[in-house]
């Protein structure tokens, strides 16, 4: 079963992520959707079902009751299940907390999580 | 012409003589050879005991096959013509038992392959059944998604050989996304041409009206003594012999039937029946064209009688007796009419097709008192509906409904037909024993035509719908529900040009609305266990929202909405009173503090008992209390003081009886009421909506049929297919907002996406325009007039209002630059005009041109059209790819350009302001622009 996220990456760790995302079933083409600040482009966007297990695992503010509570989520269980897949991704809870941490995971609406980090989906327009 | 009873006798003697022949040559295996390759009786080939594995039965007396039993047929056959299957092959006579054999595994998945069941004699241990495998394709597999079961006759490119001197039986789809093999997956591919009775049909059939005139005299004979009765009970009674030939004669070769006929020689109506089974035999013919065929209802003592072409149907006993008959089923003749077949053959997930081959009757019990819909048959968009109203709706590629009828418990008989000219409409008819209720009703397109159409053309024909994509891009798992994700969406024409993304959060969702749209806004509006409760739990089994301390408000809230200050919100609960013993006459609507504040101005109360609805709040209007779908309906307008997305309903307890905003109501964990639904909307109350887990995609309601749809999120959603180059084609988006029609589209050879804004080769921003997609069709030429007038036809039919059109005035002033710049300024850029173009150059990074004060309307749509050019030097684009906007509508990206003149189309959305801005992100040099236009786009829903 898939469950929804929307996940933004900095551009700065979006390789990264990318690369993470490849190791999953289905995660391969994320984080190619570009956000921008005012007129420069800083972060990439990854938004719609992803697999409950990987869902599960990322920390994420879950925005479904209206306030946003937060869920820890289960790294270790995600590095496991990478490394199972993968021996050779050789994942560690550092590097992967490290990665996330410039990540913002949630179940919003991507415009509401974009507007909510004041990004934007087009570079700004001049007036 | 001779009179009816002289046509009659002089039947009954050819036919007496063909009996006479066959009887005589008895099944010599020399004489089935000399006959050639047929079947005779039985060799029926079906899912035998479980449709859930892979052993197929040959049968000789299956269920439904009763047109082709061997009527000598004998558990304990001795003599060949005792055996309940028997075929005539270039061997001999093959006569058998029934018999099973076991199908080879299926293929990989996202493969498919047709295997064929035989008969044959063998050279050394006679009379065997067998199986040959075909060959696993793609090609299969696709075909079958998009066609359904080939019931062609055996010799497609997709059959296998047979062993030399093997007569084909049936044809087998094998894949491995079922488990066994369901008899929906079985074509009949016997042939009977070589049974006698059905030599002696062909015989009757010279005068394709005669059965129907006998039946009508027959009829009219069981009502009087009149010289036909006469002239029936001695044709029934004297000769044993010419009853059978008559009743044979029209019986499809049943010799059982000939028999009844003599037992029950004084019963007009089951000699009636003897000649609906005739009528059945003609099903290749006649009985399949419903513009001819229709059903008659055989209702009670009285004998109908049928008109020229007309079926007649035994009325069968059962709440809903119906036959809806799938392609296999039909081939196989599994359910003939008149058969007595409880319940509904549901047929196989691939969405039918409305063939010429297809056969449909349902007769369903009408109560006299109806108080919920009845449902006949239902798969996603398509089904039959009988509504409360008494009205007949259909919707199988075409939306249908009757007049209003009077039926109180009695049967209604509906029959569907399609003329065999694929251009032709469909023909949809309703009768009531045997009366028709108002006029036929046409559907103005043809769903095969339509897909004929691809045949031999390049294109492509997607529907977004359950059972036309699958949930992996791999093929596997269909769409089944609301909210399923899409791996792959099917192309329904033979060029399977199938739209597919691996990317699972890039998978656009497939979603429902009612026809005319969604204005529920209360998620899980019939399930309030996913709403808030506070000082009191709500039991989801039994919907009861009961206090859980003796303090405070006792509330439900529903989940938040969008309210615009002063704009009411229309807000209607669905309840009962509570059971328990302290359980108040007095409920509560009010809201939440969020865009509402405090105070008594936003409640109201109402007495489940007296139905009184007390005092309303200053701000709270419209109130009313009513049954309503055997619940209570309470309803208040209530007009927020502020806007928010935050607006919350609450439904809860109070002792108040005016509109004090605070519920004096002190429980005593003995108070109950039961919540059931809830719909809060805006401009009014209107009819309750359903609405699942989400607004998007899960809306139903009920009497209106649903419009299936593909959510693309705007954000990363995308699916691509790889497609042959289209030049000057024609290419139709339809959307749950509109058609989009480009009839001179062209597209490179290669991937052509759907989303996440656009097509690709499409107007940029044109997904916001159309809305959630309907389906796409496009093909590699212009299409006439009265062919696009059909795909018009068949989207609105499928939801689309209307399509789209850009035709009215130009907004802009001096587009062309014939003469200067006048009427555009610039920032962080220079303007001049070169060649009669305007030049726009860099002067500082991100540059934008304007042209202010437009005759343009805010929330309107606007089609922007221009080419540009850009500097040698530089790329138009890139990371950061320059974008248009109008009023502060929604900036629109129109993609990337290096060097050469590109013709550029955007649609934008109008927002307030009227000032539209080209952007560019240029850090040198310059480029040029012309031939800019605006046109507001119009949505002309005429025919």
């Amino acid at each position: 079963m898939d469950v929804f996220r929307t996940i933004i990456v900095s551009e700065a760790i979006a390789p990264m992520v990318r690369a993470l995302a490849d190791t999953w079933e289905g995660g391969v083409g994320m984080f190619v959707t570009p956000l921008f600040t005012g007129d420069t482009l800083t972060h990439y966007i990854s938004t719609g079902a992803i697999k409950s297990e990987i869902a599960q695992c990322l920390p994420h503010t879950d925005y479904s009751s209206g306030e946003p509570v937060e869920h820890e989520g289960d790294l270790q269980a995600l590095i496991d299940s990478i490394n199972e897949d993968n021996p050779e991704a050789g994942a560690t809870l550092e590097g992967i907390a490290a990665m996330l941490s410039g990540a913002d995971v949630s179940t919003q609406d991507w415009r509401d999580a974009i507007a909510r980090l004041g990004l934007t989906a087009n570079p700004e327009v001049a007036e | 012409m001779a009179s009816v009873q002289e046509q009659l006798s002089a039947m009954a003697l050819t036919v007496e003589s063909v009996r006479s022949k066959v009887t005589a040559y008895n099944a010599s295996p020399i004489i089935y050879a000399a006959m050639g390759v047929a079947v005779l009786y039985g060799c029926k080939v079906t899912e035998g005991e479980d449709a859930a594995d892979y052993v197929i039965a040959l049968e000789g007396q299956a269920a439904g096959d009763s047109g082709n039993l061997n009527p000598d047929a004998s558990l304990t056959a001795i003599r060949p013509f005792e055996f309940p299957n028997i075929a005539s092959t270039k061997d001999g006579c093959f006569t058998s038992q029934d018999r099973t054999t076991t199908i080879s595994d299926p293929p990989a998945t996202g493969l498919g392959r047709y295997d064929v069941a035989y008969v044959y004699i063998g050279s050394s241990n006679g009379a065997g059944f067998g199986v040959a495998a075909g060959t696993p394709s793609v090609d299969v597999y696709n075909d079958f998604i998009a066609n359904g079961l080939d019931t062609s006759v055996y010799g497609i490119g997709f059959d296998p050989d047979l062993p030399l001197g093997a007569v084909p039986v049936a044809r087998i789809y094998v894949s491995d996304d079922v488990i066994g093999i369901p008899n929906s997956r079985i074509a009949d591919l016997r042939a009977f041409s070589l049974n006698a009775a059905n030599l002696a049909e062909a015989i009757a059939a010279v005068d394709s009206t005669l059965a129907n005139k006998v039946a009508a005299e027959l009829a009219a004979s069981n009502a009087s003594a009149s010289e036909d009765a006469a002239a029936l009970s001695a044709f029934n009674a004297s000769d044993s012999v010419d009853a059978a030939a008559l009743s044979e004669s029209n019986a499809a070769g049943s010799e059982t039937a000939a028999q009844t006929a003599q037992g029950r020689s004084e019963d007009a109506r089951d000699l009636a029946e003897s000649y609906k089974n005739s009528a059945g035999a003609y099903s290749d013919s006649a009985a399949n064209s419903l513009a001819q065929a229709t059903a008659v209802v055989v209702s009670g003592d009285v004998a109908l009688t049928p008109t020229a072409g007309q079926v007649p149907l035994a009325k069968s006993n059962g709440r809903i007796e119906s036959h809806w008959i799938s392609k296999a089923e039909y081939q196989g003749n599994a359910v003939a009419a008149g058969d007595a077949t409880t319940g509904i053959l549901i047929p196989d997930n691939t969405e039918y097709e409305f063939t010429s081959a297809m056969s449909r009757e349902f007769n369903v019990f009408i109560p006299a008192d109806m108080t919920e819909e009845i449902t006949v048959y239902s798969d996603g968009v398509q089904g039959i509906y009988i509504t409360t109203d008494k009205k007949v709706r259909l919707n199988c590629y075409g939306i249908y409904e009757s007049d209003p009828f009077v039926i109180n418990d009695d049967y209604l008989t509906i029959a569907l037909s399609r003329d065999d000219d694929e251009t032709s409409t469909v023909s949809v008819i309703f009768m009531v024993n045997g009366v028709q209720l108002g006029s036929s009703t046409v559907s103005d397109y043809s769903d095969v035509y339509i897909r004929s159409l691809l045949d031999d053309e390049d294109g492509f024909f997607i529907l977004a719908n359950q059972g036309h994509g699958t949930l992996t891009s791999a093929g596997t798992n269909k769409l089944q529900m609301a909210g399923d994700a899409i791996g792959t969406l099917k192309d329904l024409s033979a060029n399977a040009i199938n739209f597919t993304q691996g990317t699972s959060a890039a998978r656009p969702l497939i979603g429902r609305q009612p026809d005319g749209g969604s204005r529920n806004q209360i998620t899980y509006s019939e399930e309030p266990e996913n709403w808030s409760p506070t000082r009191a739990e709500f039991d989801d089994v039994t919907g009861s929202l009961t206090e859980t301390t003796d303090s405070g408000s006792h509330v439900l809230a529903v989940p938040a909405v969008p309210v615009t200050s002063g704009v009411k919100k229309y807000v209607t609960f669905w309840i009962e009173q509570g059971d328990l013993a302290n359980a108040p006459d007095w409920i509560q609507i009010s809201t939440g503090v969020t865009g509402f504040s405090s105070g008594n101005n936003f409640s109201v109360n109402f007495n489940l008992s007296t139905m009184a609805v007390g005092t309303a709040g200053s701000l709270v209007s419209e109130t009313s209390i009513a049954i309503d779908s055997g619940y209570i309906r309470i309803r208040a307008a209530i007009e927020p003081i502020a806007t928010t997305t935050g607006g919350v309903f609450l439904i809860g307890f109070t002792n108040n009886t005016d509109g004090a905003r605070t519920p004096s109501y002190v429980g005593d964990v003995t108070a109950n009421v039961f919540v059931r639904r809830c719909q809060a909307e805006d401009g009014g109350f209107t009819d309750y909506q359903k609405v699942g887990a989400s607004l998007i995609y899960d809306v139903t309601e009920s009497a209106v049929l649903d419009t299936w749809f593909a959510y693309f999120d705007g954000s990363d959603d995308v699916l691509s297919a790889t497609v042959p180059a289209i030049t000057n084609g024609t290419i139709l988006i339809a959307g749950t907002n509109g058609i989009w029609i480009d009839e001179d589209f062209s597209a490179s050879a290669g991937t052509l996406s759907i989303g996440s804004t656009t097509i690709v080769d499409c107007p940029y921003g044109m997904l916001a325009l159309v809305g959630k997609i309907i389906g796409v069709f496009c093909i590699n030429r212009t299409l006439t007039a009265p062919e696009l007038s059909q795909i018009i036809a068949m989207f609105k039919a499928k939801g689309s209002p209307g399509y789209f059109e850009a035709a009215g005035s130009e907004l802009l002033s001096n587009g062309t630059f014939d003469v200067d710049e006048t009427g555009w300024t610039a920032t962080d850029a220079t303007l001049s005009v070169a060649s009669n173009k305007l030049r726009v150059t860099y002067s500082a990074y991100s540059q934008a041109i304007f042209q202010a004060s437009l005759s343009v309307a805010e929330d309107t749509y606007y089609l922007l059209s221009f080419n540009i050019t850009p500097d040698s030097t530089i790329t138009l684009g890139g990371a950061t790819t320059p974008s248009c906007r109008l009023g502060s509508g929604t900036t629109v990206p129109f993609g990337a350009t290096t060097g050469v003149e590109t013709a550029k189309e955007v649609i934008l959305d109008c927002g307030a302001a009227t000032t539209l801005a080209i952007n560019t992100y240029l850090s040198s040099g310059f480029y040029d622009i012309d031939n800019i236009s605006l046109k507001e786009i119009t949505l002309n829903t005429g025919a």
